[in-house]
């Protein structure tokens, strides 16, 4: 029988398997290299990534959920300056691809931390988070406004040539209309999706329990949503889509791969397990071998 | 045996299957679980702890955390108070039974400055790390003021010799009458280090208390907790600074800190 290839090419770079840690769960790398093999992932995807320092949004910043997590941690980071100087050095010594995902209030601010990934080695590539539910300014309006999505895309563009990928937001009523408005200002890649808007409220205090009111989504109850973002935008774009939101089994991130996802990101679910991603590689590994599949986009197309 | 962790390194934390060695009850609505070590030995500090996975993922989501009160050779255990699904499961674990932990997490209490006396003070389930505590310094002749409503909502514990325990009850049924800080009132805080984990305005009472006395402060917070090992920045604590914007997270810089370095006019 041949060999299994399990990698994924975006703009002509590869990954070497298809399973990567989501922004905002993983810090930037090194916090759960004591627990699992980080250089085993396919990548790992950073906390957002703004030009000025963040300290991030007023605590309880998370609340749970039925099978889900509201945060709100209003990307908290260090900035560009402290990135370069106390993460790269880190992030020098992972193997495992680096992608970086951008935030800002502004499209200067998305291209100033652009400019910078280009110029840093151990970056692999970026993705543009557009889609943070969590800030007043925190992208959300480029996510859910495909004219304006567009205008950001193309102006990033111009300053990167490592792969860009656009994290789009499940926070709109068709999401195969940013996912064309990203593609046709130059993105290499999307992945879908980012938090839901959600909210939880404290029947004894009769308020919200995170202070902005609204936070984001994630984990095992959100993984039907994904699915089908991941779905309709396939069926949208040519360029891959990476496949997020409430993987926890290989049986999840397969579901993804099958409605079309080139790649998938595991992110909740790994506070309570942190081997998923590994965990998840190897049952698509076993899935594509027990069904005669040997590479990721024979997968595709079934649906 | 306690680690100054407040300005070096953390040791790197592991997670592993142990069996339950035992699980009884301490008090109403609260047990001690003892687990074994099975074959993978570390050697948390007081007022670092661990994170236990829920048994019937997703339901609930995330891991929950404890503070250890007690790890020696044998094992390690922690106090735990039932309140929602996670620590109902706790309850029902017998002995051999297995269960995903992973430890050590964050940064413990720091030893005592050198002439002052330890101590100790406990609300709710803030008794498993404070117990511990006071174990590590048992040659210091710490105090230990423990709280609780009533009688038997206070824990039922084996206190080492060496050191000195002042129950409170509210309702009087046990031990002195009142709060612990009716208690505080009655004691000599003059050289006292003051270290507490408890309900957050008992808590509160014990900072402003040192400060009036000019005296340290340790205090070991509970925030809601997603990842544990300094990932996700879920569980920021407001820090005392000029700007009144910056956060510690509880499960790295804390849960332990010092009273002064954080926010309390919340
Ligand atoms: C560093 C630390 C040490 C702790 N040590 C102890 C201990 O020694 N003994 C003890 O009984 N309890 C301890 N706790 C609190 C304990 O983690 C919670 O009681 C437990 O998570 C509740 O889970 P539940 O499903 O039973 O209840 P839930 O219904 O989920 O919650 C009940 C209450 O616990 C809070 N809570 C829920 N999940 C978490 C979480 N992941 N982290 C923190 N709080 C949470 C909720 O906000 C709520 O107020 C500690 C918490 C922290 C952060
Ligand atoms: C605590 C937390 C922080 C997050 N931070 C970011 C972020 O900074 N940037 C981003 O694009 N997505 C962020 N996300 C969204 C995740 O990357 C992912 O899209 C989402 O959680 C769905 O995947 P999951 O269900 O596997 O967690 C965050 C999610 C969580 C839970
Ligand atoms: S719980 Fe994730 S940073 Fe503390």
């Amino acid at each position: 029988m041949g060999q299994i290839d399990l990698t994924v090419t975006i703009a002509g770079k590869t990954l070497p398997n298809p399973v990567g840690t989501a922004s905002g769960t993983f810090g930037f790398g090194e916090e759960y290299s004591p627990l699992i093999d980080i250089n085993a992932l396919g990548a790992i995807y950073t906390k957002a990534l703004t030009p000025e320092e963040r300290p991030g949004n007023t605590p309880p910043r998370l609340a749970e959920t039925t099978a889900g997590l509201i945060n709100s941690i209003g990307l908290a980071n260090p900035g560009l300056n402290k990135f370069l100087t106390e993460k790269v050095p880190i992030l020098q010594n992972i193997t495992a691809p680096i992608i970086v995902n951008v935030a800002g209030a502004t499209q200067s601010d998305y291209i100033k931390v652009c400019e910078a990934m280009e110029e840093c080695a151990p970056v692999w590539g970026v993705e543009l988070n557009v889609s943070c539910p969590n800030v007043d300014h925190g992208g959300m309006s480029f996510g859910t406004s495909p004219p304006l999505l567009a205008r950001l895309v193309a102006a990033v563009r111009k300053v990167i040539k490592k792969p860009l990928i656009v994290k789009l937001s499940p926070n709109v009523a068709d999401i195969s209309e940013p996912a064309r408005a990203a593609e046709d200002a130059g993105a290499d890649a999307l992945s879908c999706i980012n938090t839901l808007t959600a909210m939880k409220v404290d029947i004894h205090r009769r308020k919200p329990l995170i202070p902005r009111g609204t936070g984001g989504l994630s984990g095992p109850a959100i993984l039907p949503i994904g699915v089908a973002a991941v779905w309709r935008s396939a069926k949208a774009v040519k360029i891959p889509v990476i496949g997020v939101g409430g993987i926890s089994r290989p049986e999840d991130a397969l579901e993804y791969l099958l409605a079309g996802a080139c790649a998938v990101q595991t992110g909740t679910t790994l506070f309570t397990h942190p081997n998923t991603p590994l965990r998840v590689l190897s049952g698509i590994e076993q899935y594509m071998e027990q069904q005669g599949f040997q590479s990721i986009s024979e997968l595709h197309g079934f649906f | 045996m306690i680690q100054n962790q407040h300005n070096s390194e953390h040791p790197p934390c592991i997670q592993r299957t142990g069996k339950i060695l035992a699980n009884r009850s301490i008090a109403r609505g609260c047990g001690e679980i003892r687990i074994g070590w099975n074959g993978a030995e570390i050697h948390p500090s007081p007022g670092q702890f661990l994170t236990l996975a829920p048994r019937r993922y997703p339901l609930p989501l995330l891991r929950r955390p404890y503070a250890y009160s007690s790890a020696d050779s044998s094992g390690f255990g922690f106090i735990y108070q039932i309140r929602g699904p996670g620590s109902a499961e706790l309850a029902e674990l017998r002995p051999g039974d297995e269960t995903d932990w992973l430890g050590p997490l964050g940064t413990g209490f720091p030893p005592p400055e050198p002439a002052s006396r330890p101590i100790l003070i406990a609300g709710g389930t803030g008794i498993g790390p404070i117990f511990y505590l006071a174990v590590a310094l048992k040659e210091h002749g710490p105090l230990v003021v423990t709280g609780a409503r009533e009688a038997n909502l206070l824990p039922r514990l084996h206190w080492p010799p060496g050191v000195h325990v002042l129950p409170c009850t509210e309702d009087g049924s046990a031990g002195i009458a009142g709060t612990v800080m009716d208690a505080l009132k009655e004691t000599d805080t003059s050289s006292a280090e003051f270290y507490t984990c408890g309900p957050a305005p008992m808590m509160e009472a014990v900072h402003k208390l040192a400060l009036e006395q000019n005296r340290p402060c340790w205090v070991s917070v509970e925030e809601i907790m997603a990842c544990g090992v300094g990932a996700c920045q879920g569980c920021a604590v407001s820090a005392a600074d000029d700007t009144g914007t910056t956060y510690q997270r509880a499960c790295l810089e804390g849960p332990v800190f010092n009273s002064r370095k954080l926010k309390w006019d919340r």
